[in-house]
């Protein structure tokens, strides 16, 4: 490693620092990211994930995915299809109700509560859960995603950050 | 400002929720990460994704980072995964080693026009000549404050042992490049020199 190689080296460095700095945005992004940590949520680890190219499923394009999410006894379900920069998230937030039950829906809690997406770039919005704890959220840029569900009574449960 | 709190106890204070310690994590490593989608010739929306992203993974692992000192390689091995991802997505395959013999002719373009030296400009096209090996190495190695090999590596998908010589083959090819006496190692970058 030769000092004549190091000395070129911060040459190039001192120019791609000019033509090619991280951008602010990018900077400001990375730190206002910090006032996401949600220490005192639940998380919603991915336990599942199934992909179906275009059959059985119903889809307008491209493939669908099915990403299952886990905290505690609450599973977190999201179908993600679609393609290029307008997809569509399906989901349903359902109690497990453990070995051999068939889960109950949230209705049962007395609480429908809202389910909220957040993407990287720290936008969201939020989505009423129905009856059923169906949620829907459409026109979701591609990029990483996180969602969660607020219930009165219950913690709040974030899922981890996915990609759609 | 060379900012010489350890990583340890960056991590320790931003996990205990100090915007402070966390902002600074950001600064010593965003132009390295940065670096890394670049090398992974991603366009400037899939490099900052690529940044963002890599963020995001630290916060939820704030507290399982095993070896603190070692985060730079977490991140950068975060980071490239992220980088395939987005080139698997795009339907850009990651080169095999021929392809990288020689330029890529889809890189971007990095403009020119900024750089006052005409000295500066003349190096930079000359680097934009290099086999697509070189650049991304080289990407990477320009950072302000360097990776060591290993970070490099797994940044880069590089055996630990290539990075040296092959650093030291595309200097020289660059500095060969450099004083070329022919137009023909010049590119043809016309509109931003015209100004």
């Amino acid at each position: 490693m030769s000092a004549e190689d190091d000395l070129l080296l911060q040459r190039l460095g001192s120019i791609v620092r000019e033509v090619d700095p991280v951008p602010v945005p990018t900077g400001e992004l990375g730190r206002a990211a910090f006032g996401l940590r949600r220490l005192d949520d639940e998380l919603a680890e991915l336990v599942e994930e199934l992909t179906a190219a275009d059959g059985g499923v119903r889809g307008a394009g491209g493939p669908v995915r099915l990403l299952v999410f886990r905290a505690g006894e609450l599973l977190l379900e999201a179908q993600v299809s679609g393609a290029g920069d307008s997809l569509v998230l399906l989901g349903q937030a359902v109690l497990d109700a453990g070995t051999g039950g068939t889960g109950a829906d949230l209705g049962d809690l007395g609480d429908l509560g809202t389910v909220r997406l957040e993407t990287a770039r720290l936008e969201g919005r939020s989505s009423p859960l129905d009856a059923f704890g169906v949620f829907r959220f459409d026109e979701v840029p591609p990029g990483l995603v996180r969602l969660s569900v607020q219930h009165a009574g219950r913690p709040r449960l974030t899922t981890t950050w996915f990609s759609v | 400002m060379p900012d010489t709190t350890s990583v340890t106890e960056l991590l320790r204070r931003a996990d205990g929720g100090e915007q402070a310690a966390w902002d600074a994590l950001v600064s010593r490593y965003e132009a390295l990460l940065w670096s890394v989608g670049r090398a992974h010739r991603l366009g400037t929306a899939d490099a900052a994704d690529v940044v963002q992203t890599t963020w995001l993974r630290l916060l939820e692992n704030l507290r399982r980072i095993e070896d603190p000192e070692r985060l730079a390689g977490w991140l950068v091995t975060t980071a490239r995964r992220e980088c395939l991802r987005l080139l698997r997505r795009a339907g850009r395959e990651v080169p095999d080693d021929d392809i990288l013999d020689v330029p890529d002719p889809r890189s971007p373009a990095l403009d020119t026009a900024l750089l006052r030296e005409e000295r500066d400009a003349a190096l930079w096209s000359c680097f934009a000549h290099l086999p697509e090996r070189c650049q991304r190495l080289l990407r990477v190695l320009m950072v302000a404050d360097p990776p060591a090999y290993a970070e490099v590596s797994l940044a880069l998908g590089m055996p630990v042992g290539a990075i040296g010589p092959t650093r030291m083959r595309c200097l020289a090819r660059l500095r060969a490049l450099v004083n070329a006496p022919s137009p023909g190692a010049a590119p043809s970058s016309g509109a931003s020199r015209e100004r």
